[in-house]
């Protein structure tokens, strides 16, 4: 379901760095409706992190407009922009600035200018929202890395956003600890109804969360579409400094193997594709048993 | 052996009696023992039992607060050079609160004479810099870092500062860890300051290096935590340290109420 009105709208962005003489961002356009759950991909320097920060409105671009909720981003209105989009960073000691996580957590709330009965509530909310209730007390360099990504999440939701930015949000995780950081990240769209953006590089997850990806290469949006139409498209896919997913990969192999399967992208998916085949082998070989009875 | 931030911390975190007490009452009760050790006469023979009675004091406190002995001792000979530096050269000027000096026997070159005045100041400072140094360590080993800065909120502390300080005990922290991978990464490849078989000039070289990347680091980290501020509406004028209210209770009145009449006696005795 996607509601006529964009809640996110870049209109022909571009901007490049005063240190570089290339483009950052070429020309880039893209529309992001409430509710989505959207995967900016590429590989690293293609320009994600620069796309976020315009979107949070701490880089202005050197020519187009920026949208949020139908309003271009001014000076006038950044607050309540950072307010609706929240973002969080690569790195969590970018952003966990306090010395015990419900300090950090209350960064955002207390700069709202909320009542401490309201910031209290808001922290313990979204405590538990990313399943961290317990921690409050903890200083942040006593906690793993996955911990720490789930705090910073914690510090966004605690702002009760209706965007959440996300910058590779399950980099330097372990595979574990990525599950539980987008398990979170699955809950917040679906119980939160919060539009989620995230950019990676990790293939594998893009078929698992988006319901759109756009890939981004050198600057600019090179392809847009669902994660099936966009890891159908070998060319693009390594002009990108991209691959299919493995689960995808395995199912090329199959192929060239000479078995008739359609490439599939998630692990659902393809194991309802190999019960398929095997369904269709023990019917073969059934058929087969029956015809040597005769 | 040498004494981190680890160790500073892991003293801090333990249980105690004096690790629980508020961290408000630690202060004021730190402040209070300074002003009265350095509001001591200059030069009286009952200091030293005055200062003595208050060193005991503190010293029971440290027992009381199983910290451990060694680390004290360190921490205190850590800081100690800095005082001795000032106290040092007190019994070769001529300070200007004394009237008559006695030239104490001692040949020395350049002309440069000692006075039994100086040397005698010099001791009285020496004594009030180890109470001082002493309250120091006890408040700083019993009281985790950011419970100081929060009390210090508590006791009217402006808010504008006491969130700077907590920022800076969380990036000490962070940088403390990058230090120590540096430090890490720099051994795997044998780097080791007290190496003999590199040239000392080298040695200063790499070092100067790490500090200088800590610096760049620091740099480009107070960019990158000044724009997730701002992502979080830092500049509304209403950030502050996030705390919630905590009462004294009956153990932290009881301990202000011991320090200041210790304190008392010690000023009327």
């Amino acid at each position: 379901m996607t509601p006529d009105a964009p809640i996110i709208e870049l209109k022909d962005i571009s901007y490049f760095y005063a240190s570089s003489k290339t483009k950052a961002l070429d020309n880039v356009s893209l529309m992001i409706y409430p509710g989505e759950k959207i995967a900016i991909l590429g590989a690293n320097g293609a320009g994600k992190s620069t796309l976020f920060k315009h979107i949070n409105g701490i880089l202005r671009p050197n020519s187009g407009k920026v949208f949020v909720k139908g309003e271009e981003i001014t000076r006038k209105n950044i607050r309540t922009v950072r307010q609706t989009v929240g973002i969080v960073f690569q790195n969590p000691d970018d952003q966990i600035l306090a010395p015990t996580v419900e300090q950090d957590v209350a960064f955002g709330p207390i700069n709202m200018g909320l009542s401490e009965e309201e910031v209290g509530q808001r922290v313990a909310e979204a405590m538990k929202l990313v399943h961290m209730s317990g921690f409050e007390g903890r200083s942040p360099h006593h906690l793993s890395g996955g911990q720490k990504k789930l705090v910073a999440i914690a510090g966004i939701l605690a702002m009760r956003p209706e965007v959440v930015v996300l910058d590779e949000p399950t980099a330097g995780l372990d595979p574990l600890t990525a599950s539980q950081v987008m398990r979170v990240i699955e809950e917040m769209n679906m119980e939160l109804g919060i539009t989620v953006i995230l950019s990676t590089h990790d293939v594998d997850i893009v078929p698992l969360f988006a319901d759109r990806v756009y890939v981004v290469h050198r600057g600019k949006i090179e392809s847009q579409g669902t994660a099936r139409e966009i890891f159908k498209q070998h060319e693009l896919l390594e002009h990108a400094h991209l691959r299919m997913p493995r689960i995808a990969e395995l199912f090329e192999l199959l192929r060239e193997s000479g078995l008739d399967v359609d490439i599939k992208i998630t692990p659902a998916e393809a194991r309802d594709e190999i019960l398929r085949l095997l369904e269709m082998r023990t019917g073969r070989q059934g058929q087969k048993n029956a015809d040597n009875a005769y | 052996m040498q004494i981190t931030l680890t160790d500073i911390e892991r003293e801090s975190y333990k249980e105690s009696p004096v690790h629980s007490l508020d961290g408000r009452v630690k202060i004021l009760a730190t402040i209070a023992i300074i002003v009265f050790a350095v509001s001591l006469p200059r030069m009286d023979d009952s200091n030293f039992i005055r200062l003595a009675a208050v060193e005991a004091y503190l010293l029971s406190l440290i027992l009381l607060a199983r910290l451990n002995p060694l680390y004290v001792i360190i921490r205190f000979l850590a800081v100690l050079p800095f005082g001795l530096a000032m106290i040092l050269v007190q019994p070769f000027i001529r300070q200007p609160f004394i009237d008559t000096f006695t030239i104490y026997p001692l040949a020395l070159p350049f002309g440069i004479t000692a006075t039994y005045e100086g040397i005698y100041f010099g001791l009285n400072l020496l004594a009030k810099y180890i109470i001082s140094v002493t309250a120091i360590i006890l408040l700083s080993s019993t009281t985790k870092m950011n419970d100081m800065v929060v009390s210090a909120r508590r006791l009217g502390v402006p808010g504008e500062f006491t969130l700077l300080l907590t920022m800076m005990v969380r990036y000490l922290f962070v940088f403390w860890i990058v230090l120590k991978r540096i430090r890490l990464a720099q051994q795997t490849r044998l780097f080791d300051i007290w190496n003999k078989r590199t040239p000392r000039k080298w040695v200063l070289e790499q070092m100067g290096y790490t500090i200088s990347s800590l610096f760049v680091r620091s740099y480009e980290q107070g960019e990158r935590t000044y724009i997730s501020m701002l992502c979080r509406g830092y500049g509304s004028k209403k950030a502050r340290v996030y705390m919630h209210r905590k009462k004294i209770n009956s153990r932290d009145i009881l301990f202000s109420a011991t320090t200041a009449t210790v304190l008392v006696i010690l000023v009327l005795v």
